[in-house]
C-alpha cells in the first residue's frame, strides 16, 4: 500500500481513521483493500484532496464507501474541507491488498 | 451482449404480437401453434440466456472476488449464441429435416460450456477462500444450462428417427430451462443483489462508523440452505415424475417447490423487513 501523500504526519492520522471505513461486502477496510490511492493536505486554504478508487467500477457498495472517506476525514479534521476524488486510473488490482487483507481472504 | 438482447426482445415480443393476431387475421402461411418453437427459443436463447450470461459474465467474477477476467473468451461466446439463433431462424423458415438443427446446436453447446469454463476459472482464481451458498447455486445454475442443451439433442435425433416428438422429453426440457436453470440462477442472485439494495438503504450513512452487518448478513443462512435443498430435491423427483408420468411422485415434485417457494418469499421479507442494527 504506497499512498501519495505531502504531508507525512497528516496522512498517518488520516489512514488510521480510514481503517474504519469497510467494504461490508468483502469484510475489509479501504485501508488493507488498498482503495485509497492519494491523501493531500492544503494547510492554507484548508482543504483535504482524497483521490481513491474501487475495486470495480460496478462495484454496488460504490457510492457509500466513497461517502464513508468523506465521512470520516471531515469527522477527523473538522476545520478542513474535504473532496474525494473517484478514480479508475489506475485500475484497482488485487495486488494492492495489504497481506493482513490477504491473510483474512484466505481464512 | 445486453443490448443484442434488447433487440431479441424486441423480436420475440413482436412475433408473440403477431401470432396473437395471427389467431383472427391470417398473417402468416400457418397457424400460430406452428411457430411456437420459434417465438420460445428466440425468448429463451436471444432473450434469457444472453442477459444471463452477460450479466453473470460480470457478476461472477465480482461476488467471487475474482482476477479472471477474459473479453475474448466472452466475445466467441456472444458470436457462437448469435449465429445458433440466427441459423435456427434460418432453418425454421426453410423446408429442412430436423436433423438440420443440429447445426444451430452445434454452435450453442460450445457457447455454453465456453461460459461454463469462464466460470470455473473465475471460480478457481477467486481471492476469497470461502464460497458462500448464494453462490454454489448461481454456480449450480451456469452447469445446469448444458442439461437442457443435452436433452435438446436427444430431441432432435427422436424426431429425425421416428418424425414425432415425444412428448415427456419436451417436457422435461422446458422444465430444465425454466425451473433448473433460470430458477436456480434466480435463487442464487436474488440473495447476493437483494441484500445490496437493502443494505445500501439502511446503512449508507453509517459506512463510517466501523463495520456494519454485511449485506449476508440481512438474510436467515438456515433457511436459504434448507430452500436450496428442496429445490434441489423438487427438481429431480419432479424431472422423474415427468418421466415415469407417475401422479405421486409428480405430486410430490411440486409439493417440494411450493415449498421452495414459500422458503424464498419468507426469506425476502426478511431482507425487506430489515431494521438497523448499529446506530
Amino acid at each position: 500500500m504506497n499512498v501519495i501523500t505531502n504531508n507525512n504526519l497528516q496522512c498517518t492520522v488520516a489512514l488510521a481513521a480510514l481503517h474504519d471505513v469497510y467494504d461490508p461486502e468483502i469484510g475489509l477496510n479501504v485501508i488493507d483493500l488498498g482503495l485509497i490511492y492519494q491523501v493531500d493536505f492544503n494547510d492554507e486554504q484548508k482543504t483535504i484532496f482524497c483521490s481513491m478508487t474501487l475495486t470495480t467500477q460496478f462495484c454496488p457498495m460504490g457510492e457509500s464507501i466513497t461517502d464513508g472517506v468523506r465521512t470520516k476525514l471531515q469527522d477527523c479534521f473538522a476545520d478542513y474541507e474535504v473532496n474525494v476524488e473517484l478514480t479508475f486510473d489506475p485500475l484497482w488490482s488485487y495486488d494492492e491488498i495489504s497481506e493482513e487483507g490477504k491473510n483474512y481472504l484466505n481464512r | 451482449m445486453c443490448y443484442c438482447q434488447c433487440v431479441w426482445l424486441f423480436i420475440t415480443a413482436f412475433l408473440g404480437l403477431a401470432l396473437v393476431y395471427n389467431f383472427t387475421y391470417p398473417l402468416m402461411p400457418h397457424n400460430s401453434i406452428h411457430y411456437l418453437p420459434l417465438h420460445a427459443h428466440v425468448g429463451i436463447v436471444g432473450w434469457f440466456l444472453l442477459l444471463i450470461i452477460g450479466v453473470g459474465a460480470r457478476l461472477i467474477p465480482m461476488f467471487l472476488i475474482s482476477k479472471y477476467n477474459n473479453p475474448k473468451l466472452l466475445w466467441m461466446i456472444y458470436y457462437l449464441i448469435n449465429a445458433s439463433l440466427i441459423s435456427f431462424v434460418i432453418l425454421f423458415y426453410l423446408p429442412v429435416s430436423p436433423g438440420f438443427y443440429y447445426f444451430s446446436l452445434s454452435a450453442l453447446l460450445p457457447a455454453v460450456v465456453l461460459f461454463i469454463f469462464y466460470c470455473t476459472k473465475a471460480y478457481k482464481q477467486r481471492m476469497r477462500r470461502a464460497v458462500d451458498e448464494q453462490m454454489k447455486i448461481s454456480l449450480l445454475s451456469a452447469a445446469m444450462m448444458a442439461l437442457p442443451l443435452v436433452l435438446l439433442a436427444v430431441i432432435i435425433l427422436f424426431i429425425s428417427i421416428t418424425t414425432k416428438e415425444n412428448i415427456r422429453l419436451v417436457l422435461c426440457y422446458g422444465f430444465l430451462i425454466f425451473f433448473g436453470w433460470v430458477t436456480a440462477i434466480i435463487l442464487g442472485m436474488t440473495f447476493k443483489t437483494l441484500p445490496f439494495i437493502v443494505w445500501n438503504k439502511v446503512y449508507h450513512s453509517q459506512s463510517a462508523n466501523g463495520k456494519t452487518p454485511s449485506p449476508k448478513d440481512l438474510f436467515h443462512h438456515g433457511l436459504f440452505r434448507l430452500m436450496s435443498v428442496f429445490y434441489l430435491a423438487g427438481l429431480m423427483i419432479f424431472c422423474a415424475g415427468i418421466f415415469t408420468n407417475e401422479i405421486i411422485i409428480l405430486k410430490a415434485g411440486a409439493a417440494l417447490l411450493m415449498a421452495t417457494a414459500f422458503m424464498y418469499n419468507m426469506n425476502i421479507i426478511k431482507i425487506i423487513l430489515h431494521k438497523p442494527s448499529v446506530q
